[in-house]
């Protein structure tokens, strides 16, 4: 980032190569939608580019672009725009398999006979994250597909590390009671 | 669960080595005896397992496409107005200072206008007939005059 900071364009083009499948898998994770979640990462990507002047490295360059993901994110779900948009997706199924369904989900909380398979799994665990708070979801995300230390989680939502631990803590327990009505405590 | 077992509460943090060492070997320990608590942690795991398992969505082909093309924009706003930089840059101390100052001609003029009681007020309106003619009944007031001039200007 520093050697981009510095006018080397190509700098941001490795640093783009490199984390833009992990930033379109965190984005995803969390809006439950592959279409949106490609938006947002650009989105990231592009601030991280207008940035890049006012850059000083006080953490790894990851934790910080985590921080404005999760801003974005963050953002995103707050806007009235963001559950039409994901409503219109849902009338088109083919277009992404993330597809969280509140409606069924509320409908129906014992999920039908192809529950098991792969992608269904998928649905199910997506669906059960964007029920989670929107802080609480950004924690448990960072920690566990990404792999942030509590404090690296803490300076990227803005919270101190008992905190996190908290968000974190819930996050699970609400996750485990949600799945466990899908798959039971201890499948694999 | 065991809702009674305290130690639940810390298998999160236990589980992504969040303890410290001492308060985490008390957990190993606890562990080691409470199946209900063994159970919990082997169910926060399989959670883990499953967000670790969800399949990250590969970029469409034409995302690279789209994201150096807003890129390329962004270059094109900003060789457009070369300027704009210095005002994103500089609008807020520019405006803080400008808050500031109004603050304080407000505080100055409205303390002013406070110190100048209504008799004080005609007195210093009707400085020069008064004086002229010597009909101010408060001769002190006269030898104040400065204070009175001030106090006419402030009015």
């Amino acid at each position: 980032m520093l050697q981009f900071k510095a006018g080397d364009q190509r700098a941001f083009q490795h640093l783009f190569d490199k984390y833009k499948r992990r930033v379109i898998g965190y984005c995803n994770r969390y809006c439950g939608h592959s279409t949106v979640a490609e938006d947002l990462a650009q989105e990231t990507f592009l601030r991280v580019y207008r940035a890049a002047q006012h850059y000083k490295p006080k953490a790894r360059f990851s934790t910080w672009l985590f921080k404005i993901a999760s801003n974005v994110c963050l953002n995103e779900i707050r806007k009235p725009i963001y559950r039409q948009r994901l409503e219109s997706l849902q009338a088109s199924p083919d277009q992404d398999r993330n597809l969280p369904d509140h409606a069924a989900m509320d409908a129906n909380p014992i999920q039908p006979d192809h529950l098991f398979e792969a992608h269904e799994r998928q649905a199910m665990v997506a669906q059960a994250i964007t029920r989670l708070p929107k802080t609480q979801r950004a924690a448990l995300l960072l920690r566990v597909n990404e792999e942030f230390s509590y404090r690296e989680i803490g300076a990227q939502i803005g919270r101190s590390e008992g905190h996190v631990k908290t968000l974190i803590y819930r996050g699970r327990q609400q996750l485990r009671k949600a799945l466990s009505a899908y798959f039971g405590e201890n499948d694999e | 669960m065991n809702s009674i077992c305290k130690v639940d509460a810390l298998l999160s943090a236990y589980l992504d080595g969040e303890l410290p060492a001492r308060q985490s070997a008390e957990v190993e320990r606890h562990l080691a005896d409470c199946e209900a608590c063994r159970r919990s942690l082997q169910a926060l795991q399989h959670t883990d397992t499953h967000l670790r398992g969800m399949a990250a969505p590969e970029p469409s082909a034409d995302f690279d496409r789209r994201f150096w093309q807003k890129v390329a924009a962004v270059e094109k706003e900003t060789q457009r107005s070369p300027w704009s930089g210095f005002w994103l840059k500089g609008w807020r101390p520019i405006l803080a200072g400008g808050l500031a100052g109004l603050v304080a001609a407000v505080i100055i003029y409205h303390h002013g206008r406070q110190a100048l009681g209504p008799e004080e007020l005609f007195i210093a309106e009707h400085m020069e007939f008064l004086k002229n003619y010597e009909l101010l009944g408060n001769l002190e007031m006269l030898e104040q005059w400065d204070a009175m001039e001030s106090m006419k200007e402030q009015s």
